[in-house]
């Protein structure tokens, strides 16, 4: 098994696991309003735990895959096109805030259907365009569901 | 006999209802069609139910996933058989001796025990659950929140350490599952946590963007990053040409039925198992049948034996599964998760009280099940070709793509906010690069789903004990469990660097 990788994964943990310990916790677990010790600590006990939990574990990690023990391997390597995909779906997040839902589909099944390998024009414009009015007729009419508008429209 | 009466009755309302009845029908064919199609399982089929399970009565909602659940688990098996290609995890087993009958022209006859021998296992399950799970709930009533803690963490660390290949990443993706539950206005005290003075966080990470993103959404990379650009579907071998292959002769079900009773209690026994399951079932039952075998040579190349061993293990554990759920609020797998999740959206209170408060609720999901066993036996008996021959055809890249466009719908429609769409998304990325770097998911699920219910419990203890640590190993029960969770932890971190061992 490779060992850097896990051990890297290791060291986020613990890095992860600290950051939680020292600065988001204080900062993030309010004070309890009543200004009681028990609840106070009642609200951290689990949050604590956890970041000590996870530091503990990414020790482990790091020094069994260092020492060759962990059993599974982590591959990095992203292809280009999971990639694209990602991007899309990110970016769906914009097109529905902007173009609204039925626009913002067209454009990101279109996409997605490319990044699958679909090279046919007619399957990548007609095919998104009945499936984004197919949607929208199932959710607004049969389950009587808002779909984003956009801002632009 | 009273069970007996209310699962009848509760088969009489479906039957009433048509409604009711075409989406329990409808699960169960939308869970055979998942289950055989890889990559599309009960858990993104079920997922994807989800927001929808808004727009109908509880019981309809649960009642269709339960059927999913229960068909996916059959319907794996299809393509095992026919294609070579599992659709499910469980399904793998299948596929040892499957494909090689398929090879010698007898598909029709594999798929035939497969159906028989998952539908009488599936069967002897669900008259398990209906009959046994009153009773041993009520042992639940013993139970106090500290009793009930100890339990739950017992179960999460079981799942955590079983789920994956390693123990250390169970153990993190379940830290972090319970950390996430964490997120929002704390129950007890009313106290932010983790809010980062966003409104749409007070009460908490929701449960659709997160499943469906985790799921669905990290689905469709990893399906894109699987493909290599070859032609989608598989390619079905020609079909049997003689009658006989088609054919399940009597002697032959009559030679099959010894290997199913032991190959059903070893499913029913791991199914009870929070994390283990489906997965691991159809493995150890075919051992076994291998073992106990006169002809332990005819494994692996065609026995009729080792299908029938590997199809009643994995579906004995589907109404396993609910076992711990309804008695102790734990769910034995992912699937199971997600129905508990759209009970708790419902307001459904787990343990001893649902058989009081929500008999129509339990009881119709029983009568769910043996609806969805009947339908995925007519199916795989008289049609499974025909499924394969659809899974084959079913063009991949439209359906992930399809796939994507409905989860961001769906998790829309439930509160109209796009701040969902951001968390789904999130949690899609983050869903890929956690099975990229081999973290199992479940037990993060899981840990998600039930941590709110072990922090209250732990803090309800606490509070009774005045924060005190003493009284907890003065509870023998408490004592038992913490040192059971020690010893399994123990045992699978040595099974692990021995397993580790024996490849190097």
């Amino acid at each position: 098994m490779e060992k850097v990788p896990n051990a890297v994964l290791g060291l986020v943990a613990f890095f992860f696991g600290l950051l939680l310990l020292l600065v988001i916790i204080p900062i993030q677990v309010e004070e309890s309003p009543f200004g009681d010790l028990h609840e106070q600590l009642g609200l951290e006990i689990l949050p604590i735990t956890l970041s000590v939990g996870i530091m503990g574990a990414g020790i482990v990690l790091f020094l069994s895959a260092l020492a060759g023990h962990e059993p599974t391997s982590v591959d990095w390597r992203v292809p280009r096109r999971v990639l694209k995909a990602i991007v899309l779906m990110i970016a769906y997040y914009p097109f529905l805030v902007f173009l609204g839902y039925t626009i913002g589909t067209i454009i990101t099944f279109s996409g997605l259907l490319w990044v699958f390998g679909e090279r046919r024009m007619r399957h990548l414009t007609l095919v998104p365009v009945l499936v984004s009015l197919c949607l929208r007729w199932i959710f607004v009419v049969i389950f009587n569901v808002r779909l984003p508008r956009g801002m632009l429209f | 006999m009273t069970q007996l009466v209310l699962v009848l009755e509760a088969l009489g309302s479906i039957f009433g209802d048509l409604g009711l009845l075409l989406l329990v029908i409808g699960g169960g064919l939308a869970g055979i069609i998942l289950g055989a199609t890889p990559g599309l399982t009960a858990v993104v089929g079920i997922v994807l139910l989800f927001p929808f399970s808004f727009h109908v009565s509880p019981l309809a909602a649960v009642a269709m996933m339960y059927a999913l659940h229960k068909t996916a688990v059959y319907g794996g098996s299809i393509t095992a058989i026919l294609l070579n290609t599992p659709g499910t995890a469980a399904a793998a087993c299948t596929q040892l001796d499957g494909y090689p009958l398929t090879l010698m022209g007898k598909s029709g006859k594999a798929l035939r025990v497969a159906a028989v021998s998952s539908a009488i296992a599936d069967f002897g399950s669900e008259l398990v659950l209906i009959f046994a799970t009153y009773h041993l709930a009520q042992l639940v009533w013993l139970f106090g929140p500290m009793q009930l803690a100890a339990v739950l963490f017992f179960a999460l660390t079981l799942i955590a350490a079983v789920t994956g290949q390693s123990v250390v990443k169970g153990l993190l993706a379940a830290m972090l599952g319970m950390l996430l539950a964490t997120v929002g206005l704390d129950p007890i005290s009313g106290g932010e946590r983790f809010v980062f003075e966003r409104f749409e966080l007070m009460d908490g990470l929701g449960l659709i963007p997160v499943l469906i993103g985790l799921f669905v959404v990290s689905e469709v990379f990893v399906q894109l990053e699987k493909r290599t650009g070859e032609k989608d579907g598989g390619q079905l071998a020609p079909p049997p040409k003689q009658p006989d292959d088609s054919r399940l002769t009597w002697k032959e079900f009559r030679s099959i039925l010894p290997t199913i009773g032991p190959s059903f209690l070893i499913g029913q026994i791991i199914g009870v198992i929070p994390g283990l399951g489906a997965a691991v079932a159809p493995w150890v039952a075919y051992g076994q049948a291998r073992s106990f075998s006169r002809r332990p040579e005819e494994f692996g190349r065609g026995a009729l034996k080792g299908i029938a061993s590997a199809e009643s293990a994995n579906n004995a554990t589907s109404g396993a599964n609910l076992i711990p759920l309804l008695t102790l609020g734990i769910p034995g797998s992912t699937g199971i998760a997600i129905i508990m999740a759209v009970f708790m959206v419902h307001g459904v209170q787990f343990g001893p009280r649902i058989f009081e408060q929500s008999p129509d609720l339990v009881y119709g999901v029983f009568a769910s099940g043996l609806i969805a066993i009947a339908l995925y036996f007519l199916v795989g008996f008289f049609l499974a070709r025909y499924v394969g021959e659809l899974v084959a055809r079913i063009p991949i890249g439209f359906v992930y793509s399809l796939v994507a466009v409905i989860s961001v719908a769906g998790t829309y429609s439930v509160q109209s906010s796009i701040f969902d769409i951001g968390v789904l998304v999130a949690f899609g990325i983050l869903g890929y690069v956690l099975r990229k770097a081999q973290f199992p998911l479940p037990p993060l699920v899981i840990a998600f789903i039930i941590g709110g219910r072990f922090e209250s419990s732990l803090r309800t203890a606490l509070m009774i004990t005045e924060y005190r640590l003493a009284p907890f190993l003065s509870d023998p029960f408490v004592v038992v469990v913490l040192m059971l969770t020690i010893v399994l932890l123990v045992w699978n971190v040595w099974r692990e660097s021995s397993l580790d061992r024996t490849y190097q």
